[in-house]
């Protein structure tokens, strides 16, 4: 089982429509996929058609009352689950006492997990926070997106110090271009120029696209809606990298 | 949930019913191709697995089930099957596949065309809670044209919704013409359907004799059974679709001529020396063919064996013997196409069924065959006894060889007439055997590999394909095969000993004990 955290200190840069969108097609790919989304905003969950509700709240889950395994749901897609988001999560920190080891609080959720997952993608909440320094620690691969603008080169730089601090390596840090609009000087400057900053960065961008907007309405990932669109070529694209990164 | 409809069964009233029961909202239809795989000798089906390749459209995937539980999927790049487990892409379904198949191909079993229709079950947000399938099936290639089979119902439930599958699950459960199964369940239909058996090939021995049976006749159904082999196996091994072909059609000669030899008298004299000759000759056409496939089996092994600078020198080793080994297979063809062989075969059909005489000639033809196989396996295993004790460190590699023949009598004797002893008990006998064999085996096996090794070399000088680094390396595998074979002679008296304890001499002895009169006289 590989975790992969869609993760960013910063919100509104595309984690969640990355986080539907990848894990649908490495469930495409043949791979029974989980998706977690930890963000009590539960707009992952609003995407796969399930209401942002646990039974018992987040803090049967964490606090180990409750299986994961029952309070999954599947999604449209075949091999492609859910663990919803639920309200309480917005306590999560303190739910994830420091006092009780959350980092295996943590781990306990997703063991019972790892016969029946390929792929675990963590939808998280924007922010630093005792969550992120957790899932920090847990996952194999974090995915930032980035969009191109020097306010977020600099997210990104606090991002790697950020994991710097918690991890001792061993960690795959891919970000990747988020909502680039080719037709802004800027973007199109710092795609040139960042990957040689960033040798970590993954090579294919998501272009800012009415497509992916669209997932609101249509509650679905792109290829479902829009399969030969710029968007889903973009993803599918990005898949097939990071599948090569980790 | 799975469910097999016969071919008969009527889908259209059946998609009906059930959309007018239940609120499926949404109706796609696909059609593709299926072939299901398998080793000759069943390995997947005899596990409870099925796997087969999934064509519709552009999209190839290979699936693997389990029995009553998990899929493991893979998308393949085209539609060309894998042949070995080697030839798959890395994943799981590589680590599942490869200690199960070993070195056997795999082949199509079944291949059918299907129509499946996707029902999806909605519910107020549009949120798909259910997932049916129901697939219609027909063979493709048959003499006669397709050939229709019977089909299936899946439920794919979608976790967290239960109710609704309940609730399917019980209304297809009432249906009288669905019956709950899986799809080895249902390949075991198809393939009855076409006239085929799942398990019809094992390259176990196994015959069931009974005890009071006439001696001749008992040792024909042996050599008949061993006659059936050698013709299953031909065809693979003619195509050379895996090297275990000609691995149990070799097995099954040598089984024949053993069997031959220690049923003497059962049969008229001379018959049994000339086929004894035939099959002999059998035995050594096959023999380089084989041979060269042990090198190549044990290619990778021997590769790891060298220090890591010179594993590459090997690789015009490896040319050499796929080289020769192509030639080796010819030469076995054109044995196999050979008049002597078809002759053979032929005349050793024959005379195994040809009609028994009421009064033989042969010594032990009309005795119960449990009498002569309790004869004949104490005799082979007292000299077994003898041989053994007799080696000390200082006896002749021969000695040791001889052996190990000795040990094959006894296990093939121990395997054909395992379904009149105890199982359990046979089966414990032979695993004790099988330790001695072993080490026998890999002390005669490493003096013959370095013989060979040694020729191979010589010929590979003649025929240029080999260079210093080459031979360098070379003489590394054979040095490191003299230190096995010494390894092996030196553990031989502890192996031996191991054999000729006498808890195993009591064994040994209770099974194959001469019968007292009064149980004879019940046989
Ligand atoms: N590549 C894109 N092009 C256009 N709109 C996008 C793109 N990615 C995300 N959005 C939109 O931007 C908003 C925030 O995206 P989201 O994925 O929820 O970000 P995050 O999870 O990082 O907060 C959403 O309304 C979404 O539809
Ligand atoms: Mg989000």
């Amino acid at each position: 089982m590989k975790i992969l955290a869609l993760y960013s200190i910063k919100g509104g840069v595309g984690k969640t429509a990355a986080a539907v969108n990848l894990a649908r097609l490495a469930a495409g790919d043949g791979a029974p996929t989980l998706l977690w989304d930890m963000d009590p905003q539960g707009s992952t969950s609003y995407y796969c058609r399930i209401k942002p509700k646990l039974k018992g709240g987040g803090k049967k889950l964490i606090g180990g009352q409750c299986a994961s395994g029952d309070l999954i749901k599947g999604t449209d897609h075949e091999r492609l689950d859910l663990l919803p988001a639920d309200f309480s999560l917005r306590h999560l920190d303190l739910l994830l006492d420091r006092g009780k080891k959350p980092v295996r609080q943590l781990r306990k959720v997703l063991k019972p997990l790892a016969a029946e997952y390929q792929y675990v993608f963590l939808d998280c909440p924007p922010n630093i926070s005792l969550l992120s320094e957790c899932v920090i620690e847990i996952t194999d691969a974090i995915l930032s997106p980035i969009i191109p603008t020097t306010l977020s080169l600099r997210t990104l730089d606090q991002l790697t110090g950020f994991i710097a601090d918690h991890h001792q390596g061993g960690l795959d840090v891919l970000p990747f271009f988020s909502m680039v609009d080719r037709r802004k000087k800027l973007h199109r400057e710092i795609l040139t120029t960042l990957p040689e900053r960033c040798p970590g960065l993954l090579r294919t961008p998501i272009p800012y696209a009415s497509d992916i907007e669209r997932m609101g309405i249509e509650r679905a990932p792109v290829c479902d809606y829009a399969p030969r669109s710029r968007s889903a070529r973009a993803y599918r694209m990005l898949w097939d990298e990071i599948k090569e990164r980790i | 949930m799975e469910f097999i409809f016969p071919a008969s069964f009527s889908i259209d009233a059946f998609l009906q019913r059930l959309t007018r029961a239940w609120p499926f909202q949404e109706k796609t239809e696909t059609t593709g191709r299926r072939t299901c795989f398998d080793s000759f000798d069943w390995r997947l089906y005899a596990r409870g697995y099925t796997l087969g390749i999934d064509s519709s459209g552009r999209e190839t995937w290979l699936i693997l089930r389990q029995e009553g539980g998990t899929e493991t999927r893979r998308r393949l790049p085209g539609p060309t099957p894998p042949r070995f487990a080697w030839d798959l892409p890395e994943g799981d379904l590589r680590t599942i596949l490869s200690p199960i198949l070993e070195l056997r191909a795999l082949l199509p079993v079944v291949e059918i065309q299907y129509r499946r229709w996707h029902l999806k079950w909605l519910n107020k947000d549009r949120k798909t809670v259910l997932r049916l399938e129901v697939e219609q099936n027909l063979a493709v290639a048959g003499d006669d044209g397709p050939h229709p089979l019977p089909g299936r119902v899946r439920i794919l439930p979608v976790k967290g919704y239960r109710k609704a599958e309940k609730r399917i699950g019980r209304f297809l459960g009432n249906e009288p013409e669905l019956s709950p199964a899986g799809e080895r369940e249902w390949l075991t239909r198809a393939l009855a359907a076409l006239g085929r058996r799942p398990l019809d090939y094992s390259s176990k021995f196994s015959l069931r004799l009974k005890p009071g049976m006439r001696s001749d006749l008992a040792a024909r159904s042996i050599l008949r059974h061993l006659l059936a082999t050698m013709k299953t196996n031909e065809p693979g091994l003619r195509a050379d679709i895996d090297s275990e072909f000609l691995h149990d059609f070799r097995v099954a000669v040598r089984r024949t001529r053993t069997a031959l030899s220690q049923f003497k008298k059962a049969f008229p004299a001379p018959a049994g020396e000339r086929f004894g000759v035939e099959f002999a000759w059998l035995g050594r056409v096959t023999g380089e063919a084989r041979d060269l496939d042990v090198f190549l089996l044990n290619f990778e092994h021997y590769k790891a064996s060298l220090p890591p600078a010179m594993r590459n020198d090997l690789a015009p080793f490896h040319g050499f013997l796929q080289k020769h080994r192509k030639q080796a297979h010819e030469r076995l063809l054109h044995a196999l196409d050979s008049d002597r062989y078809r002759n053979l075969m032929a005349d050793w059909d024959a005379f195994l069924n040809q009609p028994l005489p009421d009064h033989p000639d042969a010594s032990h033809a009309l005795l119960p065959i449990e009498r002569l196989a309790r004869r004949r396996i104490r005799r082979v295993y007292r000299g077994i006894l003898r041989k053994g004790r007799a080696i000390t460190p200082e006896s002749p590699a021969e000695a040791l060889h001889d052996l190990r023949k000795q040990c094959k009598k006894l296990r093939y004797l121990l395997e054909f007439f395992q379904s009149l002893f105890p199982q359990e008990q046979i089966k414990g006998l032979i695993r004790i055997l099988k330790r001695l064999q072993d080490n026998l085996g890999e002390f005669q096996d490493t003096e013959v590999q370095q013989r060979r090794l040694r020729e191979f070399s010589r010929e590979m000088i003649r025929e240029g394909d080999a260079g210093a680094d080459t031979l360098l390396a070379m003489g590394v595998l054979i040095q490191n095969l003299e230190h096995r074979r010494n390894q092996a002679r030196k553990a031989f008296a502890r192996c031996f000993a191991r054999f000729d304890n006498r808890k195993h001499r009591k064994r040994f002895k209770t099974l194959f004990a001469k019968p007292r009169p009064e149980e004879e006289e019940n046989t």
